[in-house]
């Protein structure tokens, strides 16, 4: 992994680290990468992929409503707000 | 050969369609807040749908319902076991900082359409989340966010690349609102956005084996604009590759303004959307039984409301056919019947109102028109206290203004004259005013009794009962 990928993958997942940094997380990341390698050299060819560990099916709800809505108190609870909305930087499209 | 009548300039296009509709649930996708459309903001929000540390969403199983329905109803596979994942992006409208969709086992999987004839494969249709609201024109400085559609359950219907054309592309979309319309899975209102489309269009020579570079066009709101929208990108993208470039793979946005798709690209990579499982949700079986209860829940489909309407109400299969071709007014049929002549009934709706809707671009629910008052409007032609010709003219007025037919009628004097006196009257002032045609006439020219019924007419500002003056004047020349 170089700096340009790494730089990528910090922004996408929006984490703000330094440049020094760099080096340790490209280290960290690089271990994972190769436990990920081993584990591909394995032979899963006759395994069906196994998607949750759990082997439960999800529960599901009636539809009916439940009403949780606290405007005011969601609206507070946030950085920035008026009486309806909450406020964000403005998005330029 | 059929597929050559779709080349533009020795090109064939190639389209294939993403629906995003919004199912018509109670509540939410994973959320106990009430799903409804016009509420004020921030009013149906759940502490789910802000991404609060430590919540976890449940699945609505309504939403499955719906989802499993539109499957039934395109013949497709229905999912033994579905998958929810996590699609990854930061967007000030999605405060968990992912989407819940479903990438490699979606709901439904491998269905079909049928367009004038063609079948149109469905890839899969897949149940995921709506985003928030933003609004960018509160405040010069911020946008402000709506989290009311945060969490409503979407069904996104992908189909393969099947489309040749804009307009069997609007066929195919006008086919999926039907279907979605008489499932009662969503109301398929376009303009309020409850029905999306993203079209992706390519081209290619027709001996290629291979498809074109492909732009992806996103919000397109309204038929009109689909086809328009696919159309300009045709046509650009035959511009770009006639003079030896290439189409970038790219999405587009449409303007309905200009008329035009434009770049929507803002920044240097592609986004990665990291797609994984869902951790809080654990795979969903669903079992053949819980289908065939959801099967025997089914409403009345297009083809089928056909046949009933024409054993129960008499109709031929064309007339039956174009009623039943949109659900609200097959509905709105039914509701003005209740009063009205039926034949009358379908002759109007299929004639002038459809030809209102087509005009307008809107469907029925969106216009002013209610059944009660289109019934009456039926009803007074019935019973002549208006003509077909001023019954022409009202409906333009409760077209526009929503008003009743009576006070219409009323309010502009519009009853149909059928005193006979009084056409007497207004028969023997036209005779004698056009003596020369009188004897015209008589001597034999008997085209002119058109000319005096027409100037009966215009003497009432087309009021006279047609029959009624027909009969007097034939009465009055013989």
């Amino acid at each position: 992994m170089d700096k340009i990928e790494l730089k990528n993958l910090l922004f996408l997942a929006r984490i703000n680290a330094k440049e020094e940094e760099y080096p340790e997380i490209i280290e960290k990341l690089e271990n994972t990468f190769e436990l990920i390698d081993e584990m591909q050299e394995l032979d899963l060819s006759d395994l069906k992929p196994l998607n949750n560990p759990l082997e439960l099916s999800n529960v599901s709800r009636e539809d009916k409503g439940n009403n949780r809505n606290n405007k005011k108190k969601f609206l507070d609870n946030s950085s920035e707000s008026d009486e309806d909305y909450f406020n964000v930087p403005k998005i330029i499209e | 050969m059929a597929q050559n009548d779709t080349l533009i300039k020795g090109w064939q296009p190639v389209i294939g369609l993403e629906v995003h509709v919004q199912l018509m649930t109670n509540t939410k996708l994973f959320s106990p807040a009430k799903n409804q459309f016009g509420e004020d903001a921030n009013t149906l929000v759940d502490l789910i749908d802000l991404g609060l540390p430590g919540v976890l969403p449940v699945l609505n199983e309504g939403a499955m319902k719906q989802g499993i329905k539109f499957g039934l109803a395109t013949n497709a596979k229905i999912a033994e076991t579905m998958i929810f994942d996590r699609k990854n992006y930061f967007y000030p409208d999605l405060p968990k900082g992912y989407q819940i969709t479903q990438l490699h086992y979606p709901i439904v999987r491998d269905g079909v359409v049928e367009v004038n004839g063609k079948k149109i494969r469905i890839h899969q249709a897949h149940l995921e989340e709506d985003a928030g609201k933003s609004i960018h024109d509160k405040y010069d400085d911020k946008s402000v966010i709506d989290l009311n559609r945060s969490g409503v359950p979407l069904l996104e219907i992908v189909s393969e690349p099947d489309i040749r054309s804009a307009s069997e592309a609007v066929e195919y979309l006008k086919k999926i609102h039907q279907i979605i319309t008489y499932l009662d899975i969503s109301d398929g209102n376009m303009s309020q956005g409850s029905m999306r489309c993203d079209a992706n269009v390519s081209i290619m020579k027709p001996e290629d084996k291979e498809f074109g570079t492909r732009a992806e066009i996103k919000n397109i709101n309204s038929f009109k604009f689909v086809e328009k929208a696919i159309n300009f990108e045709i046509r650009r993208q035959i511009k770009i590759l006639e003079a030896n470039g290439a189409v970038e793979q790219e999405t587009r946005l449409y303007d309905s303004i200009k008329d035009e798709t434009r770049s929507m690209r803002t920044k240097e990579f592609a986004n990665d959307y990291r797609y994984f499982p869902c951790p809080d949700l654990v795979p969903t079986n669903i079992s053949e039984e819980f289908i065939e209860s959801v099967r025997k829940d089914m409403d009345e489909l297009p083809e089928e409301k056909q046949e009933r309407f024409m054993s129960t109400y008499n109709l031929n299969e064309y007339d039956a056919g174009v009623i039943c071709a949109d659900k609200q007014i097959a509905n709105f049929f039914e509701e003005v019947v209740k009063d009205a002549d039926i034949q009358l009934a379908a002759k109007w709706i299929i004639g002038d109102l459809n030809a209102l809707l087509n005009k307008h671009d809107i469907c029925l629910d969106e216009s002013k028109i209610d059944a009660a008052n289109f019934s009456e409007l039926i009803q007074k032609i019935t019973d002549n206290t208006i003509s077909g010709k001023i019954a022409k003219e009202v409906l333009e007025e409760i077209w526009i203004t929503g008003t009743k037919v009576t006070e219409v009628i009323d309010s502009k004097g519009m009853q149909q004259i059928s005193d006979e006196g009084e056409l007497e009257n207004i028969i023997e002032t036209i005779l004698n005013e056009n003596n020369n045609q009188v004897i015209a006439y008589k001597s034999g020219k008997d085209k002119l009794f058109g000319f005096f019924v027409g100037q009966v007419m215009k003497a009432t500002q087309g009021k006279a009962n047609p029959g009624l003056v027909n009969e007097l004047l034939k009465k009055r020349l013989s």
